[in-house]
C-alpha cells in the first residue's frame, strides 16, 4: 500500500530531483550511478519527512497521535465539599506493545494547582475508585485529569478531562451559580437524549435513539427505598466495544446539555516524543525515577550508582546507575509503595558532594487549566443548597458509603541485604553501655570501632579468610537506611537506643554493590528520623497506589423491614464504573434513598476511537401516596 | 532498469516501514531494570581438595526463583557440590558470589542440547542430629509425586599425592555421593534407593496399590532411569484411582 502511494506522490512531482534518477541510464556511466544514489537518498529524506507529518496532517486520528487515549468519567458533575467523588478512568491502547497498568489522576484548580493526587492500578483497562473532597476547599471548576506514566512524552490531548464544579459546604452565596443566565429548557426531559462528541475536535454530535443506545427503567415514578430496575439496549454495534460507567444521580447534580466537551485545551500539542521518551511505561507497577545533576559541571552525570534504601526492622536494598542522560529509573513493587524512602550514592566521596538528586514529579501537568464557563439551571441553586444540608446530615451521621475493594498485591515483598546475620547482640540484656564504642569493645568482638582526627573508623572482623579486620569501611545501615559512614551520632548511641546489632563478617555483595561486611544498626524507636541530615542524598514519599472503590447500595425488604432505623441520604443511588464492552442488553437494579426528587440515569462512555458518549434517562422518586 | 528500481527501493521501503513503526515494535520498558539484587558472599571455595567440587566446571547459564518469586533470568550460575552452595557470576564486575541461600527457592542450569536441569530447595533429615536442614536437589520427575536427587561431593578419607612445580601435598579426595528422595502424595519427603523394596515404602498411605501396580507390571527399579520411571508410572497410577476409585 506504501508504495503505491509513494509511486503516487513521485508522479504528482514533476520536474523534482527525485524522478531524475530514475530516468534511463547509459551502461556503465558511474556519473549517472551516482545521481541516482544521490536521488534515492532524496527520496528517502522525502519519505522519512512525510512519515513523520503524517501524524499532524491527520491531527483528529487518535490512534496517530496517541499511543494510549484516557478517558475520565465522574459519578456526577456537581458535588459539594465533604462528599466522596466517585470516578472511573479507562484506557484504550494504540500500537504499544507494553501496555500501562498504572492510571494517575490529579484534581486541579483554577489556579492550575493540584489538589488532590493519586494513582491506582488499572483493572480490565480501567481505575475506578473516588476522592474524598475536602470541606476547605473553595467554590469552583475543578478539572480531573487522567493520564498514565507513559502519556507524558505524549500530547495532553490523550489524557482524560473532566470537569467538575465544587461547592464550599459552607458557602451560601454560591456566586457561579447566582449568576445563572436565563435557561428555556428548565423542564425535566422524559425522553433519552444522548449526544457523541469527537473529543479533538470539540465536536458534538447528537445521537438518534434508535441508533445508539436505549435506557428504559421499569417505573417513571417511584417510591422511596423502592426497587428500581433498568434495562439499557445498545441498538448500535460500534457502541459496544466501549468502556462505559452508570450512574443514578440527582438531575440538577448534572450541568446543562449543551455544555462544551470536558478536554478544553489553552495550550498548543505539547510535542511528540517518540525515539526518545523520558518517562517509561508502568506495565507492571510504579517506576520512581529521576535525574543527577552535577552541580560543579552543570550538567546530569550519567553512571552514577543511585542506591534506595527505606526504613524498617531489615535492611534491604535497590540500587540502579544512571544513564546517558543522568536519569535513573526504579522498578518500585508494592513493598516499597507509600513509603518513605532515602536515596543515596553508594560511591561517597566529597567529589559527590556536588551531586544532587533531582525527582520527578510523576504529577506534573504542563497544559494550563482554563475553567470553562458553563450556564447552570436555575434549580441547580435549589439543589445545592439542599445537598449541603444532605451533607451535613450524613456527616452528623456519619454514614460511609465508600466501599474498599482489596486485591492481591504485586510483589509484596523488600530486596533484602542478607536473610541470616552472623552476629547478633541485643544491648538491652547486657549492662547498659554510654556509647556504641563500648557497645561494640565489650559486647561485639567482630566489630572494631575507633576514634579518629578525622571522626571515626567501624571495620569488620573477616571471618571467613584470614581472621584480620577489612581494610574498607562495612556497609552501616540504620534502621534500614544506608549511612556512607560512621559519625558521631551513631557513636553516640547507648544501648537504651539500639535494640539489636547484626552484623555479617565476610565480604558481602548485593549484585554489583560489594562491601567489606555489613553491620544494621535498629533502634528502640524512630530515631533515624533525626539523623537524615547526615544522609547523602534526599528522603522522600513514594507513590501509594489506591485501590479501586465502590459505592456501598443497601437492599431493602419493605415486607420484613418497612422502616429502617438509620436516615438513608444517598444522593448517588447507583454507580457501576468500568463495564468493558457492553452486551445487546445490560440489566441493573438499585434501591432509591429517603431523599425524593428528580434523578437521571446517565451511561457514559468512551470508544476505542476516541469519541465519549453519553445517554440519560430521567425519573422521579417521591412518597407513594 | 525496472529491476534496478526495485532493488533500490525495497531497502528504503524497508527502512520507511520499520522507523514509522518503532512505537510499535519497541519491546516492553522492563529491559530498563535488570539489574540482579540478589546478596551473597564474595568467596572462592578452596582448592585444598583433589576432584571436582563444581557439577560444572565452567558457568553455565540458568534461572533463579528467589523465595519471593522474584525471577532472576539468564544468569552465569555453578553448582557447587561440596558446599551445596550455588555460585553466581555477577553480570557488572564479574564477583565470583556464593548466593545466600536464604533467598533462593529454585534455580535452572541449561545444558547443552538438553532440557535445563531444575534445582529446588527441599528439608532433609539431617542423618545424624535429625533436624530438617535445607538442601538443593535436582528434580528428576514432578506429578503428584516428585523425585529429586541430591549431589553431593565428601572428603574422603583418602589422599592423592598431588606436584606443584617443587610443592609436594596431599589433597584428600572428593566422593560423589548421590541420594533419591521422593515427596509422596502425602507431601512427606522420603528418602529412598533404586529398588523395589524402597520404593514401595517411600509411598506412604498409597503403599499397597503400588505394590500392587508393581506386581502387576513387573516393574525393575535398580538405577536412577528404571526409578524415574517407576514414580511416572505409580503418579499416573494415583491419577487415575483418584479420577475412579473402582480401579
Amino acid at each position: 500500500m506504501i508504495h503505491s502511494s509513494t509511486s503516487n506522490i513521485l508522479s504528482k512531482a514533476p520536474g523534482s530531483s527525485i524522478t531524475r534518477p530514475f530516468m534511463p541510464k547509459p551502461k556503465s556511466c558511474r556519473g549517472l550511478l551516482l545521481k541516482k544514489a544521490a536521488g534515492v537518498m532524496a527520496l528517502f529524506a522525502f519519505l522519512f519527512f512525510f512519515t513523520e507529518n503524517v501524524g499532524a496532517l491527520n491531527g483528529d486520528d487518535f490512534s496517530e497521535n496517541c499511543n494510549e487515549v484516557v478517558s475520565v468519567v465522574t459519578d456526577r458533575d456537581i458535588y459539594i465539599a465533604g462528599e466522596s467523588m466517585f470516578f472511573n478512568s479507562g484506557i484504550f491502547h494504540h500500537k504499544t506493545q507494553a501496555q500501562s497498568k498504572i492510571m494517575n489522576l490529579v484534581l486541579l484548580d483554577k489556579n492550575h494547582q493540584a489538589i488532590y493526587e493519586t494513582s491506582g492500578r488499572l483493572n480490565n483497562n480501567s481505575y475506578a475508585s473516588s476522592i474524598y473532597i475536602e470541606d476547605t476547599l473553595q467554590t469552583g471548576f475543578y478539572q480531573l485529569v487522567g493520564f498514565t506514566n507513559y502519556l507524558r512524552n505524549q500530547p495532553q490531548e490523550c489524557y482524560g478531562h473532566k470537569h467538575v464544579y465544587i461547592v464550599n459546604r459552607f458557602d451560601k452565596e454560591i456566586s457561579h451559580i447566582k449568576q445563572v443566565r436565563e435557561d428555556t429548557s428548565t423542564s425535566i426531559p422524559t425522553l433519552d437524549s444522548g449526544r457523541v462528541h469527537n473529543v479533538l475536535s470539540h465536536e458534538y454530535q447528537k445521537t438518534n435513539k434508535e441508533q445508539t443506545i436505549t435506557i428504559k427503567p421499569a417505573k417513571t415514578v417511584v417510591d422511596l427505598r423502592e426497587k428500581m430496575d433498568v434495562h439499557i439496549r445498545v441498538n448500535d454495534s460500534t457502541f459496544k466495544a466501549g468502556i462505559y460507567s452508570v450512574s443514578v444521580s440527582p438531575v440538577h447534580a448534572f450541568f446543562q446539555q449543551n455544555q462544551p466537551p470536558d478536554k478544553t485545551f489553552a495550550v498548543e500539542k505539547s510535542p511528540q516524543n517518540k525515539h526518545n521518551r523520558k518517562f517509561l511505561t508502568e506495565t507492571a507497577s510504579v517506576i520512581f525515577s529521576g535525574r543527577v545533576w552535577d552541580k560543579a559541571l552543570k550538567q546530569y552525570k550519567p553512571n552514577v550508582s543511585v542506591v534506595l534504601t527505606t526504613p524498617d526492622t531489615i535492611a534491604s536494598l535497590m540500587y540502579t546507575k544512571t544513564n546517558q542522560d543522568g536519569r535513573f529509573f526504579f522498578l518500585l513493587n508494592d513493598y516499597y509503595l507509600g513509603k518513605e524512602v532515602f536515596l543515596s550514592f553508594r560511591d561517597f566521596s566529597n567529589h559527590d558532594h556536588s551531586l544532587d538528586i533531582q525527582l520527578d514529579n510523576r504529577y506534573e501537568n504542563t497544559a494550563e487549566y482554563h475553567p470553562p464557563r458553563y450556564d447552570f439551571r436555575p434549580q441547580t441553586r435549589d439543589y445545592v443548597l439542599t445537598s449541603q444540608e444532605v451533607i451535613r446530615a450524613v456527616k452528623a451521621y456519619s454514614i460511609d458509603l465508600v466501599d474498599t475493594i482489596t486485591t492481591d498485591k504485586w510483589q509484596n515483598f523488600a530486596y533484602k541485604v542478607y536473610s541470616t546475620p552472623d552476629h547478633t547482640v541485643i544491648p538491652s540484656e547486657y549492662e547498659p553501655l554510654d556509647d556504641f564504642m563500648e557497645i561494640s569493645r565489650e559486647l561485639l568482638y567482630p566489630v572494631r570501632s575507633r576514634h579518629q582526627d578525622e571522626g571515626y573508623s567501624i571495620r569488620l572482623l573477616n571471618e571467613r579468610e584470614d581472621f584480620a579486620y577489612f581494610d574498607n569501611p562495612p556497609a552501616i545501615f540504620l534502621d534500614g537506611l544506608l549511612l556512607h559512614k560512621a559519625n558521631q551520632r551513631v557513636m553516640d548511641l547507648n544501648s537504651p537506643q539500639i535494640d539489636r546489632i547484626e552484623t555479617k563478617n565476610t565480604r558481602w555483595a548485593v549484585g554489583d554493590l560489594a562491601f567489606d561486611g555489613v553491620v544494621s544498626i535498629f533502634l528502640t524507636d524512630d530515631e533515624y528520623r533525626d539523623y537524615t541530615y547526615f544522609l547523602n542524598g534526599k528522603n522522600v514519599q513514594t507513590t501509594q497506589l489506591k485501590p479501586n472503590t465502590r459505592l456501598m447500595q443497601p437492599k431493602y425488604n419493605k415486607q420484613e423491614n418497612p422502616r429502617h432505623h438509620k436516615p438513608d441520604l444517598r444522593q448517588l443511588l447507583y454507580w457501576s464504573p468500568g463495564i468493558n464492552g457492553l452486551s445487546d442488553d445490560f440489566e441493573f437494579s438499585f434501591y432509591t434513598s429517603d431523599l425524593e426528587g428528580n434523578y437521571r440515569i446517565t451511561i457514559k462512555g468512551m470508544l476505542p476511537d476516541g469519541r465519549v458518549i453519553e445517554h440519560h434517562k430521567d425519573f422521579i422518586v417521591k412518597p407513594a401516596p | 532498469m525496472k529491476n534496478n528500481l526495485k532493488i533500490l527501493l525495497t531497502p528504503v521501503i524497508l527502512f520507511f516501514l520499520l522507523t514509522n513503526n518503532i512505537e510499535a515494535e519497541m519491546p516492553p520498558d522492563e529491559h530498563v531494570f535488570n539489574e540482579v539484587y540478589l546478596p551473597g558472599e564474595i568467596f572462592f571455595p578452596p582448592q585444598a581438595y583433589s576432584g571436582r567440587q563444581f557439577l560444572f566446571d565452567d558457568w553455565k547459564k540458568g534461572d533463579i526463583i528467589t523465595q519471593s518469586g522474584k525471577v532472576y533470568t539468564n544468569q552465569l550460575l555453578k553448582y557447587n557440590m561440596l558446599l551445596d552452595e550455588l555460585f553466581w557470576l555477577s553480570p557488572g564486575v564479574f564477583n565470583h558470589i556464593m548466593l545466600d541461600r536464604g533467598f533462593i527457592n529454585k534455580f535452572t542450569i541449561d545444558i547443552d542440547g538438553g532440557q535445563p536441569l531444575t534445582f529446588q530447595k527441599i528439608p532433609v533429615k539431617n542423618p545424624i542430629t535429625g533436624a530438617d536442614a535445607m538442601q538443593f536437589a535436582q528434580q528428576l520427575y514432578k506429578g503428584d509425586l516428585e523425585l529429586y536427587v541430591t549431589h553431593h561431593k565428601r572428603i574422603s578419607a583418602r589422599s592423592e599425592v598431588v606436584r606443584t612445580g617443587e610443592t609436594v601435598s596431599h589433597q584428600r579426595i572428593l566422593q560423589k555421593t548421590q541420594s533419591y528422595y521422593l515427596k509422596n502424595t502425602s507431601g512427606e519427603i522420603v528418602q529412598l534407593r533404586p529398588s523395589r523394596r524402597s520404593f514401595i515404602s517411600s509411598m506412604g498411605k498409597d503403599r499397597e496399590r503400588i505394590n500392587e501396580l508393581i506386581m502387576a507390571k513387573q516393574l525393575t527399579i535398580q538405577n536412577q532411569q528404571q526409578l524415574i520411571q517407576a514414580v511416572k508410572e505409580a503418579d499416573q497410577y494415583l491419577k487415575s484411582v483418584s479420577v475412579n476409585p473402582d480401579l
